[in-house]
């Protein structure tokens, strides 16, 4: 059930998109379902529009005293019911199934977004933004294209019952005609300042929800050493800046709701009275009286129907330009234009900026301190070089190979990483078929212990972020993570700086063994691993 | 992984019971400006009737020009009341969100850090954020349109029972049906809907995960796994609504049938009336019409219900944020306060499960103001130790006392008075620099001086970072500000337990994101700083161990040697051989 096109054809389109325009194309990939909703919601609008003559035809029997004529009417309104009952609930089906498509197709988007630029997006926006974009946004463009159904289908029964007064009476169908669509644009300049204030509360909201979100990441922190009163002080006082912006909609929205009342009430008077005047002729007689109210009374119900859409719709477009903004954050890192393939075998590392030459196929142990992880940062790509300094990776500038190459073969592992849910043996499997087996580098990382104690071992389930193991866990969990990708070079930022010395030991001995004949960086200031260097350098001297 | 509770319905029905009680006035106002719009709003079909009356039995242009003054007023009135209604409604609606919301926040920041830790922050994000606004969403719009529609239903069958008691009958004969097809859906209505948003809450959690461990992601090339693991809990959430789709199709079905049932029926009582000479033809048409006015707001009312189960199902996820003391809390050992500042731990036992114990069976006396380092190889539970002095966790069997007070019984404000545990997990605010180190109380109880702060930073190593940052202390950090190295976010961490000062402190490798020369002189400067109190410093580093008064060395959950350094090492023990090893 996924899209038809790839994720990339919305968001890699030349034209840069609108809200509008991204909606509507999420729609598009579903014609039948649309056609399918146009189709249901109108015939289940169209027992409500036939109401008031049948109703009309059925008082007019009464007045007549013609039994016939009531059973027949009373057996008309039965079916009606029928088929009002059938198109609706297909049509809601259908309905729910559009709603379902677009939040399905955005959270898949962003999904792929943030697998694409998932750095960039973390560092253009907040990490809370990101979530009220997966939570909120999704919600309200979910209902805009729930609405959509009963807009089309209430367009509907509104024509074919101004169409039915048509026939009846000339002068007052055109006054319904008129009178209507008059009423709902009457009533769409009240909705402007409503739109305007309502999109001013959805940003405080979401001011109010960043903060939530910070707070209640950081939970354990404030529980730990204090501080809850002094941010409940600032979630209090966004969250009465999200009430004191509701002060301007409340009047907007009681405007609207008298006009909503109001507007289409005096078409229906003016209908009933100058049918009043009319049966009082002779002209109409009293059962098309009681139709022409009917009929008008139920004009009310597209009225309000298409304000009610339009809240619904400006909510979606306003969702969705909270969603393109996420969409159209740029990667941190773009291919180079012509890139260029780095050679095969061991590879040699150069920073011109720091002066570090790493000999291919060896094991060197760098102990630069603070400067350790901005250096790995620029050997493995993440992070730019100074002007007029470069990188080098097997010979080849960094800036001049393909991401995808360059993370393949070149590995960053830094001790900020984090480990994320899921089953242990699938995280350790590394993305890129490697001859390495997940046990080697398990052993390499001294994590057999870790496995071993979890009843299922390595189909065991972690929860968020690994929590339930220890740092040091973690730290070897993650090393055996980074040893399984077998990459050509491997950049380890202070793998053991959260274990003991006995461990640490062994490890530098088993990834020593392990990553023989392959380029492997060690940034550490500990012996025991200049123990095993095969060359081992200090940046502290030069500074 | 245990999640947060759900409140009960019985909750929720509290929790409303409680939000209209304390706001009585306000409720009152908006209940009755709906009644009067609805009130007015029925003598519309009474118009009505009185034109046809006046048209079967012949009248005059006058009259129904007069009847038609009459209706309009009618009209303003109702919509100046409907107007009014709507105001009060939505400010009303504010104030109860408001409330909430600010409620969720305060009671999960007294949250036991036990909970905390066990329920994970995906979850407690999901309901900060999604729940929190779709209840937005139900009771900014449910309310008032449910509000509307239950009066309106109610006052309409009044008036048509009034009006003409024979015709009304026929309002009885899709009672049962629809009273069949409702009790069906509602019991199956809160099981499909919370399973749904516990679907939604999990992406939202694998969602938050990928955003936070973006970088390892790339630099593993675990994208496409990551995004694939989201697919499928999306794919799942979607599969829940469609379960939940399909059981409306069935209401639905049986629904709208109960709504032209009537008229139906209305049409041959009407004509047995009209021609026994029992009703008017002007009473038949005002209650044919009331039947049709009745429609659109049934439905409404059945339709926004539901949006209501929604925001009650939401509405148990955020009121079960509850910081519901524990039943070992409560007991009355707690009342008692620490006569002084030494630690005992006697027999201590732990397991985080049943039938795998992590520690088994420690003694240790920490004497005010020692240094104590505790060693030892990785998974041997020295975290574990750490979290029970600390009082963070309750120990199996066995007691950790403070002044001869069980630590994990004291009240948290007074606990964290005695004893704060540092760990390496870091966490950056969004706020500024200042907003990140204020967060320990003042205790003289005004907010932290500049001075002060500088100092705190000056003692973990960090004053010069600060004052190179672009506004110094008011420098914005975290998401969306100034980026913070992991090393300078331990750093602060460090700076707030120098702020906040207490007289023991347990440090679990709380300096194991700096690099070893770093760490050494941050450890340096601290001892200086926190002469006097108790540290307890959880390390691998050995020199950390080599500068403390004792060193306890654990192995497999139990304490293998305690002694000084020196001692240690003439031993010619587990720590002499670890000292050797590190060498």
């Amino acid at each position: 059930m996924t899209g038809t096109r790839g994720p990339e054809s919305l968001t890699r389109s030349r034209r840069p998109l609108g809200g509008g325009r991204y909606l509507w194309l999420i729609l598009w990939e579903r014609p039948w379902l649309v056609a399918g909703t146009a189709i249901t919601s109108t015939l289940w609008a169209l027992p409500g529009a036939l109401l008031p003559l049948v109703i009309g035809h059925g008082v007019g029997a009464i007045d007549a005293r013609s039994w016939r004529g009531i059973w027949l009417w009373a057996l008309v309104a039965a079916g009606l019911g029928v088929a009002q009952s059938a198109f609706s609930a297909v049509s809601d089906f259908l309905a729910t199934g559009l709603r379902l498509h677009g939040v399905r197709r955005t959270q898949q988007l962003v999904t792929a977004q943030l697998a694409r630029a998932g750095t960039a997006v973390r560092d253009a926006t907040t990490v809370g933004e990101v979530v009220t974009v997966t939570s909120s946004d999704l919600e309200y463009i979910g209902n805009g294209f729930t609405v959509l159904g009963r807009v089309i289908g209430t367009a509907v029964g509104f024509v074919v019952v101004a169409v039915a007064l048509l026939g009846s009476s000339p002068v007052l169908g055109g006054v319904a005609l008129v009178g209507v669509p008059l009423a709902v644009l009457g009533i769409k300049p009240l909705f402007t300042p409503l739109q305007r204030r309502t999109a001013a509360q959805r940003e405080r909201f979401a001011e109010a929800s960043a903060l939530g979100a910070d707070i209640v990441s950081g939970l354990r922190i404030l529980r730990g050493i204090g501080g809850e009163q002094r941010f409940l002080r600032r979630f209090r006082a966004a969250s009465q800046r999200v009430r004191e912006s509701g002060r301007p909609i409340a009047r907007s929205e009681g405007v609207l709701s008298a006009a909503n009342v109001a507007l289409p009430g005096l078409v229906t008077v003016v209908i009933v009275w100058w049918g009043a005047r009319l049966a009082l002729d002779g002209t109409l007689d009293v059962g098309e009286l009681v139709a022409f109210y009917a009929a008008s009374a139920y004009l009310v119900v597209p009225v309000t129907t298409m304000t009610e859409a339009a809240d619904a719709l400006s909510g979606g477009l306003v969702s969705a330009h909270r969603v393109l903004a996420v969409l159209a954050v740029p990667p941190t890192r773009s291919d180079p234009p012509h890139p260029v393939p780095l050679p095969d075998g061991p590879l040699s590392l150069v920073d011109t900026e720091s002066g570090v030459r790493v000999e291919p196929g060896l094991l060197t142990v760098i102990d630069a301190g603070e400067a350790g992880a901005p250096l790995a940062d620029r050997l493995a790509g993440f992070a730019d070089t100074a002007p007029g300094e470069d990188v080098l990776v097997g010979g080849v500038p960094v800036r001049q190979v393909a991401l995808a190459e360059l993370r393949r073969r070149v590995v960053c592992a830094h001790h900020s990483d984090i480990w994320f849910s899921g089953v242990l043996r699938e995280q350790l499997t590394p993305a890129h078929p490697s001859l390495m087996s997940v046990s080697a580098a398990v052993f390499a990382a001294d994590a057999d212990d870790i496995v071993n104690a979890l009843p299922a071992g390595l189909d065991e389930t972690l929860g968020e972020r690994g929590w339930e193991l220890s740092g040091g866990q973690r730290q070897r969990l993650n090393l055996a993570r980074a040893l399984a990708t077998d990459a050509d070079v491997l950049l380890l930022d202070e793998p053991t700086s959260a274990v003991d010395a006995h461990t640490e030991s062994r490890i530098a001995e088993r990834v020593a063994e392990l990553r023989r004949g392959r380029t492997t960086v060690v940034f550490s200031q500990s012996p025991l691993w200049t123990r095993w260097a095969d060359r081992a350098l200090s940046l502290r001297a030069a500074v | 992984m245990t999640g947060l509770p759900l409140a009960t319905p019985r909750d929720v029905r509290r929790w409303a019971v409680t939000t209209v009680r304390g706001r009585k006035k306000e409720f009152g106002l908006v209940l009755g400006l709906f009644c009067l719009a609805t009130t007015i709003g029925l003598a519309r079909p009474q118009l009505l009737g009185a034109m046809v009356d006046g048209i079967d039995g012949g009248t005059t242009v006058a009259t129904i020009d007069l009847l038609a003054g009459m209706f309009v007023t009618v009209l303003l009135l109702q919509a100046l009341a409907r107007g009014a209604a709507r105001v009060r409604c939505r400010l009303f609606s504010e104030a109860v969100l408001a409330d909430t919301r600010e409620r969720f926040v305060a009671n999960a920041l007294r949250l036991s850090l036990e909970t905390a830790e066990t329920a994970g922050t995906g979850d407690l994000l999901s309901r900060a954020t999604k729940d929190v606004s779709r209840l937005n969403q139900a009771i900014r719009h449910a309310v008032p349109e449910l509000l509307i529609a239950v009066i309106t239903v109610l006052l309409t069958a009044v008036a048509m029972v009034v009006t003409a008691p024979l015709l009304s009958l026929a309002l009885l004969v899709p009672v049962p049906l629809l009273v069949a097809a409702n009790r069906w859906y509602q019991r199956r209505v809160p099981d499909a809907v919370l399973g749904a948003l516990g679907s939604w809450a999990a992406v939202q959690a694998a969602v938050h995960e990928t955003v936070v461990g973006a970088r390892t992601a790339e630099a593993l090339s675990l994208n496409q796994r990551r995004q694939a693991a989201t697919d499928a809990l999306l794919h799942e959430a979607v599969r829940r609504e469609q379960l939940f789709r399909r059981l409306r199709l069935t209401w639905l079905l049986s629904l709208d049938v109960c709504y032209l049932l009537p008229i139906a029926v209305m049409l041959p009582l009407g004509g047995l009336a009209y021609g026994l000479g029992w009703a008017g033809l002007g009473t038949i048409a005002t209650v044919l019409a009331y039947q049709q006015a009745m429609i659109t707001p049934l439905n409404d009312a059945l339709l926004w219900l539901q949006e209501l189960q929604v925001a009650a199902a939401a509405l148990r996820r955020v009121l079960g944020v509850h910081p519901r003391p524990a039943a070992a809390r409560t007991t009355p050992v707690a009342a008692k306060s620490p006569a002084g500042k030494e630690i005992t731990v006697t027999g201590v036992r732990f397991g985080y499960r049943d039938g795998h114990e992590v520690l088994h069976g420690i003694d240790l006396t920490i004497p005010c103001g020692q240094r104590l380092a505790i060693v030892g190889p990785s998974g041997a539970g020295k975290s574990t130790l750490g979290r029970l002095l600390a009082g963070i966790a309750t120990p199996t069997a066995g007691s950790v006392a403070i002044g001869g007070a069980e630590i994990s019984h004291l009240p948290e404000d007074v606990r964290r008075g005695e004893v704060l545990l540092l760990t390496q997990e870091h966490h950056v605010f969004a706020g500024t620099l200042r907003d990140n180190l204020a967060l320990p109380a003042q205790p003289a109880g005004g907010d932290w001086t500049d001075a002060e702060i500088l100092d705190a930073l000056a003692a973990v190593g960090a004053r010069e970072w600060a004052a190179a940052l672009p506004d110094g202390l008011d420098t914005p950090l975290g998401s969306g500000g100034h980026p913070v190295p992991a090393a300078k976010a331990q750093q602060m961490a460090l700076a707030r337990v120098v702020l906040a000062d207490p007289h023991t402190l347990v440090l679990d490798e709380a300096t194991s994101l700096l690099d070893a020369t770093s760490a050494r002189e941050l450890e340096r400067s601290l001892t200086r700083v926190l002469a006097g109190r108790t540290v307890i410093a959880i390390a691998h580093r050995l020199h950390t161990a080599a500068v403390s008064h004792r060193v306890a060395v654990l192995v497999n959950g139990r304490i293998a040697e305690l002694g000084s350094h020196t001692e240690l090492l003439t031993a010619g023990g587990p720590y002499a051989q670890l000292v050797c090893t590190a060498s």
